[in-house]
């Protein structure tokens, strides 16, 4: 008796238990396992019960670099150095990545091109414009399940383009449009109100999330819903008042939504968590607040927080340990620092010099092994 | 009070008594003994060896409900510990008996530590040549096609 001798659905039963980055690199084994690991039920399944090996990644200077480990579970942070060789990237300069369900969404330096990405399989698509792509564009990657076909579910991936188009009368105004995978074209979305979303969206069960606003009507919380394809308006725990106050939005192991607020005030970091974001009417996400620490010890006082901007972060709410992707305004230069902050830790972790175009994000992901179809 | 036996025959014809708590954790066994009471069950397709292992599998498990919650049977902890030593103690082709009885006689537990154990000895495999002498696994691929499928998932961007 040997594992082919199995019935089908007991072995795939056993090979879903199997953390997609070891299928992957067992492939080539048969023909059957092959098939069944490009087999959309079967990545679901995998996705499930692989218990994935959380793994990291960061962009810094244009550049795609693995670190090893999960850095979800902090303690330290090591560079394994090697850069993840897109073939050969001597060309490919990464301005941005967008990740979402174990795929990258990858835009090259000033958009010239984009492309979606599974780091666990390498396995790329390129996503050609409507027509043409622009520097300012701003992309998120997203998703819907779908029941129909069996009885399983499966997700539909799509990608969100926030453009900004010259009307009639010569004025700039911001437009939504959205790409199908699954049928490889774009379409206009008819957004109303439109919300102007300048940062950074970040991915949680197939929806983005940004953090939206002014000063003067105050800032909240917008997601971006790929099946409605709408945005619906949440609240956030707290009111900025002051407008030097500052507010980054993350996720933690891509169920929780997290907040890091730095109240100008009084230099107070404090970081929030909630995971009631499947409620439909989600009017009041039941906030949990975390964590609170003077940002003078966490980042030590020799500099101001005014030029402090955290790119993103990762929260492990279960340790109260935060890794904080900085980019500090020096005025002469920009650069680039990773911290580990906890409750009574504080480690910097990487240095680097960069520029205001060239942004860092850092990326824990559970690879799988989704296939871009 | 005298607990309730029943009789399982191997392949070999080799009988078992078995107290019934023990045996009804298998939903076919359970079924089986409502229908045919007081009748030996032979399972044809099951070894002395593997029957034996699957018997003391059970015991280990059942829950005894004689009301006494000090002296009933381990804590959670100590089973799942216990239930490791006794996988990582059978080597492969019995662990696949194993395992196959596990799904014919539908015992879910057994089944599932059964699953993971050679889940985890996949993950454990370094590469195709190791896995395929692991587990008897043909290879069906040509050369050609394996370097095809490389040359698909190589970063074409």
């Amino acid at each position: 008796m040997t594992i082919s001798d199995l019935p089908n659905d007991l072995e795939a039963d056993i090979l879903s238990r199997v953390p997609a980055k070891s299928l992957w690199e067992l492939k080539t084994t048969c023909k059957r396992w092959y098939a069944l690991f490009r087999d959309r039920k079967f990545v679901e399944k995998n996705k499930k019960l692989g218990e994935a090996v959380r793994e990291s990644m960061l962009l810094s200077n244009l550049r795609v670099y693995s670190i090893g480990g999960d850095l979800q579970n902090y303690g330290s942070i090591e560079f394994t150095g090697k850069l993840i060789s897109l073939k050969d990237s001597k060309d490919l300069n990464f301005s941005d990545i967008f990740h979402c369900d174990g795929l990258m969404l990858c835009s090259t330096e000033r958009n010239t091109r984009l492309v979606v990405w599974n780091p666990c399989t390498g396995q790329t698509r390129s996503i050609k414009p409507r027509t043409s792509y622009r520097s300012d564009d701003r992309y998120a990657l997203g998703y819907t399940t779908s029941s129909s076909s069996s009885s399983s579910s499966c997700h539909c991936y799509k990608i969100l383009r926030r453009f900004h188009r010259q009307n009639d009368q010569k004025f700039w105004v911001l437009e939504w449009e959205i790409y199908e995978l699954s049928t490889d074209s774009w379409r206009v979305l008819d957004l109303f109100p439109r919300y102007s979303v300048n940062f950074k969206g970040t991915s949680l069960k197939g929806d983005t999330y940004y953090l939206d606003g002014h000063k003067q009507s105050g800032f909240f919380l917008v997601k971006f819903d790929f099946t409605t394809e709408t945005f619906v308006r949440l609240p956030l725990p707290f009111q900025i008042l002051d407008p030097e106050d500052k507010t980054f939005l993350s996720v933690v192991r891509d169920e929780k939504l997290s907040l890091l607020h730095i109240d100008n005030m009084s230099n107070v970091m404090r970081i929030w968590v909630t995971d009631k974001i499947d409620d439909e009417e989600a009017k009041d996400l039941s906030w949990r607040s975390h964590f609170v620490l003077g940002v003078d010890f966490v980042l030590g006082v020799d500099f101001d927080t005014f030029n402090l901007y955290v790119e993103n972060f990762l929260f492990d709410e279960e340790n109260k340990v935060a890794v904080l992707c900085c980019v500090i305004d020096w005025v002469s230069k920009f650069e680039t620092r990773i911290y580990i902050v906890g409750e009574d830790m504080f480690k910097q972790v990487y240095q680097d010099t960069t520029s205001p175009i060239k942004l860092p994000h850092l990326i824990t992901y559970a690879p799988s092994l989704v296939h871009i179809q | 009070m005298s607990k309730k036996m029943i009789v399982l025959k191997s392949s070999e014809g080799v009988s078992f008594v078995v107290e019934e708590a023990v045996a009804r954790q298998s939903k076919i066994i359970s079924f089986l003994v409502e229908e045919f009471p007081d009748r030996e069950l032979p399972l044809t397709n099951m070894t002395s060896e593997i029957l034996r292992k699957t018997i003391e599998y059970c015991k280990k498990h059942v829950v005894e409900d004689d009301g006494g919650g000090d002296s009933s049977s381990s804590s959670s902890g100590d089973l799942k510990e216990w239930d490791v030593k006794f996988v990582a103690e059978i080597d492969q082709p019995r662990l696949m008996d194993l395992l196959m009885a596990a799904n014919y006689l539908d015992i879910p537990s057994l089944l599932d530590v059964t699953c993971q154990k050679v889940a985890d000895t996949i993950a454990a495999c370094n590469d195709e040549k190791e896995i395929r002498a692991t587990f008897n696994i043909e290879n069906d691929f040509t050369e050609e096609e394996v370097e095809a499928i490389r040359m698909e998932n190589q970063y074409p961007i």
